[in-house]
């Protein structure tokens, strides 16, 4: 009787011990540097990998299937051998930006820490062909992690980073990358749940609410980028902004006054500033709450369309078309999203309140990528056509009027292509529809993994703007 | 979040500075999102106005916006 008391005493000092358990502190920054940290200015050119040839790879949500079908792709572009100023090379070496999200971003994490070291079946092992989701389930078998769990600022995200850590990323940081200091950019993206926008790891992100990028694990951000709603809580971050003397760049004054003139401007400006500049009768924003990218962005694209139209953002696009250092850009989004039957109109009963909820959900945000996706190809039609204009102009005043100039100096010329590699161009209905009924988990048959696999090149090779551009490149 | 032109005019060729940042060169036509900018031109600082802030909006390739400054002697 004395010992299952003592038992008892015992367990409930280890449980109040644990109910304090509380999130790992994100890192705090000393003082703002711009020229510090993980940011893509850092991550110069060279010889191997040039700005003249820009390759930007986006790879959407969906658990293990969207981790395979993006490493299909990753494989594709290391067997797709091209010339380049002079070089011969394989285009995954002229990656230069990966834009990820939640499942997506397994791949792109790993590959930023071990390079082609992604293809020595290491990644197969340690993640795509592995159940993921029992190894987490058992772990909250644990009853040490119970106790853990009980405490209000500890969730199930919090463990499964543990476990991404310790399994897959072996305590790596961002400043494994820093040192590595190569490209491609990896940006894994989260979602601010109280904004309801991307949140990014990279630095200039972190520089609003002052930590440190480079002493973060790379399994936080991961846990961050794919805590899908509902099965994995948010991951709570301080903001210790206000901290770390940040400069805010000049952009966002100016763009504070452009509600009229360029709304969308105008709010990026003002959600950046949320982070640090609140009004009294705001609420405060002392902790940021991240769920799965997947959220704002199932594709991450957003940022590399505001990249391609603006100067503002921190890794622009735009401003290097200016300065004449890019001359072809290849955007490649690898989609993973499934359409899955619901076969609910083979009967007259009322759907119920978890089906809604999760149609009511999922609805707008596959509509959102279709029309992020076409916002894409409309933009790269914005910069071609422009440049069509203007030589046409220039054409016909020469001929018909030889001493007038057009107004302004030329115009630089790019070349964009817009690849979008989905599971609606499978060519044959039965295979498209088995992918497109591919469940969201964190475990897929090995068969199923290699299908991804092997249909993501496929219809890599199929791919028109690819292709356009593969043959400009022999 | 509209695609608009302008060409910062200045006697000689010259590195532009838009809203704090390298952007391209004096007398080309350059791309830039519509909003309000702040221009400025590498150095030296032998131009007037010391920076130009300009609302860009309604250009086309055929009629870019046009930020001039003008050479003085330091």
């Amino acid at each position: 009787m004395r010992s299952i008391t003592r038992l008892c005493i015992g367990l409930l000092l280890m449980a109040s011990l644990f109910a304090c358990a509380t999130f790992p502190e994100n890192p705090k920054l000393e003082k703002h540097d711009p020229t510090q940290g993980y940011r893509f200015d850092e991550l110069r050119p060279d010889a191997k990998n040039t700005d003249s040839l820009f390759v930007i790879l986006t790879f959407s949500g969906g658990g293990t299937r969207a981790a395979a079908f993006s490493y299909g792709v990753m494989e594709a572009l290391r067997d797709t051998e091209i010339v380049w100023a002079g070089q011969k090379k394989r285009l995954l070496d002229e990656v230069d930006i990966i834009s990820s999200v939640s499942g997506g971003s397994f791949t792109s994490a790993y590959y930023a820490l071990h390079g082609d070291g992604l293809f020595d079946g290491s990644f197969e092992r340690k993640f795509l062909n592995k159940d993921i989701e029992h190894d987490l389930f058992m772990r909250t078998l644990w009853p040490i992690h119970w106790f853990k769990l009980a405490g209000w600022s500890y969730g199930r995200s919090d463990l499964a980073a543990e476990y991404y850590d310790a399994s897959i990323f072996h305590g790596a940081t961002y400043a494994d990358l820093i040192k590595k200091s190569t490209r491609p950019f990896v940006i894994l993206n989260a979602t601010d749940m109280s904004i309801g926008e991307q949140f990014s790891f990279i630095q200039d992100q972190f520089d609003l609410i002052c930590s440190d990028l480079a002493k973060l694990p790379i399994a936080r951000a991961v846990a961050s980028s794919s805590a899908f709603p509902g099965i994995l809580t948010p991951l709570t971050y301080r903001n210790l902004a206000g901290t770390c003397d940040y400069q805010e760049p000049q952009w966002i004054g100016l763009a504070n006054q452009d509600h009229r003139i360029a709304p969308e401007r105008a709010k990026i400006a003002e959600r950046q500033r949320s982070y640090y500049l609140r009004n009294p009768w705001e609420g405060e924003k002392r902790y940021v709450h991240l769920i799965d990218g997947g959220v704002s962005d199932n594709i991450g694209l957003r940022g590399i369309l505001f990249a391609l139209q603006s100067s503002d953002s921190p890794y622009s696009l735009q401003k290097r078309f200016n300065r004449q250092e890019i001359q072809k850009l290849l955007i490649i989004v690898v989609n993973a999203a499934t359409d899955p039957e619901a076969n609910r109109d083979a009967k007259a009963k009322v759907p119920g309140l978890v089906d809604t909820l999760i149609t009511a959900a999922t609805i707008p945000l596959d509509r959102y990528s279709f029309d992020t996706v076409e916002r894409a190809r409309a933009i790269a039609k914005e910069y071609n056509d422009a440049v069509r204009t203007r030589k046409t102009c220039e054409n016909i005043l020469r001929n018909t009027c030889p001493e007038a100039r057009l107004p302004g100096g030329d115009l630089y010329a790019v070349d964009i292509y817009v690849s979008h590699i989905s599971f609606d161009l499978i060519d044959d209905p039965k295979t498209r529809f088995d992918f497109k009924n591919l469940p969201t988990t964190f475990k897929l048959p090995i068969d199923t993994i290699k299908a991804l696999r092997s249909t993501a090149a496929e219809l890599l090779h199929k791919d028109t703007e690819f292709n356009r551009l593969r043959e400009q490149l022999k | 979040m509209a695609l608009e032109f302008i060409v910062v005019q200045y006697p000689e060729k010259r590195e532009v500075f838009i809203d704090g940042q390298l952007c391209g060169l004096t007398n080309i036509t350059l791309y830039i999102q519509s909003g309000t900018h702040r221009f400025h031109l590498g150095v030296p600082k032998d131009y007037r106005p010391s920076e130009v802030v300009q609302a860009i909006q309604n250009t086309s390739p055929l009629e870019p916006a046009a930020v001039v400054f003008e050479k003085v002697n330091v």
